[in-house]
């Protein structure tokens, strides 16, 4: 059971239920089930979700990201996407594949290495779009389908506020592309990049809601302020 | 290495060749600018913290009795410190000043020492015994502009500053008898180059595209430059930014001297 | 603390149970509390307690340079205590003293007990702490500071750090010191706490106490750190609301 409201902000050490079930940043004790960081709780009869409002961003499998390469190891290129930990970008033979006679994924089989020219060469500075494939045991992210993404600006925002940003199914990302008339990718990584159209316009619009991503009604406001703004 | 620099420099560059900024100024407009005198009063004898844009800084003032330099033996003593605080960007490590902050150090000083600011004679106590001014400059969030944002702090920490008591050979902590001996205001302005064009306090960002700076510091003259970066500038660059400065300086220095 | 070795400063600390300040012996000073001050960081947190204003900042979990100090099965939390040289009345000289050396040392061991280090193999925690103003007990405050700059990032802990100090002044035990008692008294103790579980995380003592002094002392100062964390708490909550 939970004595925590719905959307209630919870910080850390704060007691979350005695027997139920939590996902997000927490901690199980013998006493109960802690919050291990200040975010906020999504709380129903058999659950609780807490949702960080901070954090560093840590790679999953299916991620894409846009990140910066900072080192050629020989055709091996580290990447910054700005998290603690390094990605790796390299031909990769596509791991997992289900591939073989009637897989689902059609005619992908295992250990069909990319194309050279698809994969291209990078010299650090270059900025990439990339999914993650997979993260091993050190946490060392590999990446592939890389995209060189040439020009424009590239931004930072907290990676906890990604999600905001794109907004249920998409609608907030796409009002900013709408007004904005910018060409936008939005890496999981919080590095956005931004190119055409009129990029402050996009940046400053990115910038409010990253401040305001936890109040209701931000979708309208944004509306509205982007209307106005483009006016002009 | 620095990946911000290969990030931003060409971006920035481009921009600032089509006459626009990232967040919309004018090439010579800067930041909101927001002085508080005072923040340390408990203990320094001056403070100001300094808002530009996102660029914060403290100065503090410190004074103690000390021995004057041999060439000058009835003069007191200033020294100005400046420390890029780790706290202040992610890539400022602990360790002994490095050449940056030594050369922000170094220009800061001159243009309060060239101007005269000080009269370091009213500063002479007996034989062998003159106050020491002790300026530090402590940069608590770096977004550009540290030499004008430092030097304005430290001229803000002056004026705000009050002599100690001073009785029976010492200092006497806690205690004041008025302000520091101060004749004028100087104020620095640094210009900054990217290609052909000439822009003012510019954001961290921007500063990755800079080729060269020229920081004029101003009274009623012209009292210490120095060129820094391994661009150049034209002389007539050079002349513009020099006369610009004198205007430029007399409306900052209201609101400094406030 | 600053012993005056012998000699007593024949200023009283206490008349009637009346503090320099005005406070009671079981008081603390005014406090006030706000995350999120700093840009470039990626979490922190300003205090004024008392007379000291104290700020942190917070970078991290980051790659971890040197590399051969790395750890591969946790992240290490490095706390870096300075004070500014304006920030004393007799200018402290820039760079660390072994004072703050120790200190830093100290609340760095503190604050890993809390953080949920095995999240971040091989990276590291910076927490800096600047004390741009000092009046006894920065230890503690620059640790209360630094547990909501790791907060304020949304680095993991399993709860907060709080801390605070008691002391004797006069031959009583009171809280939470000032720069006076601290440097006329007769014993300084700072104390940092985990408020939910109760574990001690820092905790020295100079001075002289018997053991029922100690008990009185040690009480008094947890009885303090509990009250910090309420503060710490409502600065987290605050942020959120004014947005």
């Amino acid at each position: 059971m939970s004595e925590l409201q719905d959307r209630q902000i919870v910080l850390p050490g704060q007691l979350l239920g005695e027997r139920i079930r939590c996902e997000g940043p927490c901690l199980r004790e013998r006493e109960g089930t802690f919050s291990t960081v200040r975010g906020l709780a999504r709380v129903d009869k058999n659950s609780v979700l807490v949702i960080p409002q901070a954090g560093p961003y840590l790679p999953k499998a299916g991620d894409i990201i846009i990140g910066v390469v900072d080192a050629d190891m020989g055709g091996v290129y580290s990447v910054d996407v700005k998290g603690p930990y390094r990605c790796i970008l390299k031909q990769l033979r596509e791991r997992g594949g289900r591939g073989g006679r009637g897989g689902r994924d059609g005619p992908r089989d295992r250990g069909r290495r990319q194309d050279d020219e698809e994969f291209g060469t990078y010299v650090p500075g270059d900025v990439i779009s990339a999914k993650v494939a997979y993260v091993d045991e050190v946490k060392e992210a590999k990446l592939m389908g890389p995209r060189k993404l040439e020009g424009g600006y590239v931004m930072q925002v907290k990676p906890m506020k990604v999600p905001r940003i794109i907004g249920k199914q998409k609608s907030m990302i796409t009002l900013i592309r709408e007004y904005s008339g910018s060409n936008i990718s939005v890496g999981q990584n919080g590095l956005i990049w931004i190119a055409g159209g009129n990029m402050a316009l996009a940046q400053e619009s990115i910038r409010m809601v990253e401040s305001q991503a936890h109040t209701a009604g931000l979708t309208d406001r944004m509306t509205m302020y982007m209307r106005e703004r483009s006016k002009k | 290495m620095n990946i911000e620099y290969y990030l931003k420099r060409d971006y920035i560059s481009n921009l600032i060749r089509e006459g626009k900024r990232v967040d919309g100024r004018a090439l010579d407009e800067m930041r909101p600018l927001s002085i508080t005198k005072g923040y340390a009063k408990d203990k320094a004898c001056g403070s100001a913290y300094v808002k530009l844009g996102s660029t914060e800084v403290m100065a503090g003032i410190s004074m103690d009795v000390g021995t004057p330099y041999p060439d000058s033996p009835t003069s007191g003593v200033m020294s100005t410190s400046v420390e890029l605080r780790p706290i202040a960007h992610p890539t400022f490590e602990a360790g002994p000043p490095r050449e940056d902050s030594i050369e922000v150090a170094r220009v800061i000083d001159r243009g309060i020492r060239e101007s005269g600011c000080i009269d370091f004679d009213k500063l002479y106590i007996d034989k062998d015994k003159v106050w020491m001014v002790f300026i530090d400059i402590h940069i608590l969030n770096h977004d550009g502009n540290l030499i004008d944002a430092g030097g304005l702090a430290a001229i803000s920490a002056l004026l705000d500053a009050r002599m100690p008591k001073y009785e029976a050979g010492r200092p006497v902590r806690g205690e004041w008898a008025g302000g520091l001996p101060l004749t004028c205001t100087p104020i620095p302005f640094t210009y900054h180059k990217i290609g052909d064009s000439i822009i003012m306090d510019p954001t961290c960002e921007e500063e990755y595209a800079v080729d060269a700076r020229l920081t004029v510091t101003t009274t009623e003259t012209l009292n210490a430059m120095q060129k820094g970066g391994d661009g150049s500038f034209t002389a007539e660059e050079v002349k513009s930014c020099v006369h610009r400065s004198f205007e430029k300086a007399s409306h900052l220095r209201k609101q400094v001297e406030e | 603390m600053i012993h005056m070795s012998g000699k007593k400063s024949d200023l009283k600390l206490i008349n009637g149970g009346v503090r320099l300040d005005g406070r009671k012996p079981d008081e603390l000073r005014e406090i006030r509390m706000e995350v999120g001050v700093l840009k470039n960081v990626q979490g922190s947190a300003y205090v004024e307690w008392g007379k000291n204003k104290v700020l942190a900042g917070v970078y991290g979990p980051r790659e971890m340079h040197p590399k051969r100090l790395q750890n591969p099965t946790e992240a290490t939390v490095r706390l870096t205590y300075n004070m500014a040289p304006f920030s004393v009345e007799d200018r402290k000289k820039p760079g660390p003293d072994r004072r703050s050396v120790e200190i830093s040392k100290i609340s760095s061991e503190a604050l890993s007990d809390v953080v949920q280090v095995h999240l971040y193999p091989d990276a590291a925690i910076d927490v800096f702490v600047e004390v741009l103003q000092a009046d006894a007990g920065t230890r503690c405050v620059g640790l209360t500071a630094a547990s909501l700059a790791l907060a304020d990032a949304g680095i993991p802990m399993k709860d907060l750090v709080a801390a605070c100090a008691a002391g004797k002044v006069d031959g009583e035990i009171v809280l939470d010191l000032m720069k006076e008692e601290d440097n006329f008294g007769e014993c300084d103790l700072p104390l940092a706490i985990v408020p939910r579980t109760g574990e001690v995380v820092l905790l020295q003592q100079d001075g002289k106490l018997t053991g029922e002094e100690f008990n009185k002392a040690f009480d008094l100062a947890y009885q303090g750190c509990l009250k910090v964390y309420e503060i710490q708490k409502r600065a987290l909550l605050a942020k959120e609301v004014r947005q």
